[in-house]
């Protein structure tokens, strides 16, 4: 590595982001130079304020959520050499029904005629549509309609890469990038569901991204999720279900009803007063059985406002988790933000939340819910 | 002779940090003022931390504490008058339960920080977003769809100059 390239490793000292040998590289060049030395001595009292939590939290917050999967989707997907080589090919067509259009429409000037083009991209089927010119015409001329060309699927087929499909790293969040194509709730649901159509048959969405697009990846991957919604305490003592943005009232008693696609440990968290997370409750959770949280007892609330709540559901029990500080608990939330797909069902008397990342044995399903409370 | 081996080396870096240290401590301290820094820095180094040898983890180290020494000598100086005269009675009684002093500053700087965030651009706020998260370079590369990870690296030097700008050139405030 140059010096030049060493000094654009300091940015990665106070977010500890660096690797094993990054912080080799760095810090070997450091000890040598007095300058990098220098420079990292300052660097210090940045790191200081980042390794506390609360503040990355703050700054996190601050940041907002992570920039649309989809913009970062398309953007790489657009630099993919058989994307690049499918864009030529519309090109070219273009050209050519341009000519071929212009030379049957020789009775309208050119001046009236704007040309306005669009290339439509079904999100699994990289298919084009050249669509009709929008031109300002005279009334009393007649045109001939333009052509509309629409490939044959085959022909699109051909231009995917078929010899070598691309493969997922393991680590490689795929699906959650495979998903920016699509809508994210079907996806949610098809990646929630036990019997995903993806697995067998031909008919899902994601079915046909991953047989076209990571053939390799698809069958062993299991997504954990979780159904939920809410259950309000009626006049007569039993719990009927809410949607999920009723506003409750003071005093209502309000559980949660979880249905996980596979077995696990559920945690609830509970916003309180302070700010902090505190424990409500913690149950083991069946594949496709419906457990309520709190396991006993209900959600109370005593003054109005938004109450907020956090539910993990993670594969195997872990004690460790009910040790956290609010601050990483916070952190952790914030960190699975990204990877996690919700779908609401239509009525809002439920949803589906997914961990859409492709690692076997590291899925964990971790979401916030807000209750409004008046 | 392993352990030999380790501790040769292990002094052959401290001696390095010693130069280094004192370079930099000049720049905030007199000169014999930065000798003392940073032969305090190499005791504590040696006494209670005897039991770490390897450079990733010296480095960090001995900058912690030569930071919290430079702090402390400056907050010594101003109590002792050296910087204004103050009254007796307007000096504060110490704390002892935390150092309010550190963690004003820390907040002092996680307020300028927050304000310099939200004035960064949508790649740099992407990028200090998962940097945050813990995400290293190469998982940043993936997420980000950047074709090499020297492309992040790049980023990540532009966005934390701009950072760095927008807190007026330096992370903490001219004392």
């Amino acid at each position: 590595m140059s010096r030049e390239d060493i000094q654009k490793l300091l940015g990665g000292y106070a977010t500890d982001t660096l690797s094993q040998a990054e912080r080799q590289a760095l810090f070997e060049a450091a000890v040598e130079d007095q300058e990098l030395f220098d420079a990292l001595a300052k660097e210090q009292a940045l790191r200081d304020v980042l390794q506390q939590p609360l503040a990355r939290q703050q700054l996190l917050d601050v940041l907002g959520p992570a920039q649309a999967p989809a913009r970062r989707g398309f953007r790489h997907w657009l630099r993919q050499p058989a994307v690049l080589a499918m864009a030529g090919g519309v090109a070219v067509l273009a050209i050519v029904a341009g000519l071929a259009w212009l030379r049957t429409d020789t009775l309208v000037p050119d001046t009236l005629v704007h040309k306005q083009y669009a290339v439509v991209q079904t999100p699994l089927r990289k298919e084009f549509v050249l669509r009709a010119p929008l031109r300002q015409t005279p009334p009393q001329v007649v045109l001939p309609k333009p052509p509309i060309l629409v490939p044959q699927p085959q022909m699109a087929e051909a231009m995917l890469p078929t010899a070598t499909p691309v493969r997922p790293k393991a680590n490689e969040p795929t699906l959650a990038r495979l998903a920016q194509s699509t809508h994210s709730a079907d996806l949610a649901r098809q990646l929630y569901s036990r019997s995903d159509p993806a697995m067998g048959s031909s008919a899902g969405a994601l079915a046909r991204m991953r047989a076209t697009v990571a053939p390799a990846a698809a069958s062993p991957v299991r997504h954990l999720g979780v159904r939920y919604g809410l259950l309000l305490k009626g006049a007569d003592g039993e719990y009927a279900p809410a949607r999920l943005d009723t506003e409750f009232h003071m005093g209502d008693s309000v559980r949660l009803r979880l249905e996980p696609n596979d077995n696990g440990y559920l945690y609830l968290f509970d916003r309180d007063a302070t700010g902090g997370w505190h424990l409500a409750s913690t149950q083991r959770a069946l594949r496709g059985q419906p457990c309520l949280l709190p396991a006993s007892g209900a959600l109370q609330y005593g003054q109005p406002g938004r109450k907020e709540l956090l539910v993990i559901l993670l594969p195997s029990e872990q004690p460790s988790l009910t040790n956290l500080e609010s601050a990483e608990l916070d952190a952790l939330a914030a960190s699975a933000r990204g990877d996690i797909l919700t779908a609401t069902v239509p009525g809002s008397e439920s949803a589906y939340v997914v961990d859409a990342r492709v690692q076997a044995g590291r899925q964990e399903v971790v979401f916030k819910i807000m209750l409004a409370f008046r | 002779m392993h352990w030999l081996g380790c501790t040769v080396e292990r002094d052959d870096i401290l001696l390095k940090l010693r130069e280094r240290i004192v370079a930099f401590a000049a720049c905030h301290a007199t000169g014999d003022a930065a000798e003392d820094l940073a032969q305090e820095v190499l005791i504590l180094l040696h006494e209670k931390y005897g039991h770490v040898d390897r450079l990733e983890e010296l480095v960090p180290l001995s900058l912690q504490i030569a930071r919290f020494k430079i702090m402390s000598l400056r907050r010594k100086s101003q109590r002792r008058g050296e910087y204004t005269q103050v009254s007796v009675t307007d000096i504060q009684l110490p704390d002892l339960e935390a150092d309010p002093a550190l963690l004003l500053e820390r907040r002092q700087m996680l307020e300028r920080l927050t304000r310099a965030v939200a004035g960064l651009g949508g790649r740099c706020r992407e990028l200090l977003r998962l940097k945050l998260q813990g995400k290293s370079f190469g998982e940043i590369q993936q997420h980000m769809g950047a074709q090499s990870i020297n492309t992040v690296y790049t980023w990540d030097h532009r966005c934390r100059k701009q950072l760095l700008d927008l807190m007026g050139g330096d992370w903490e405030p001219e004392k």
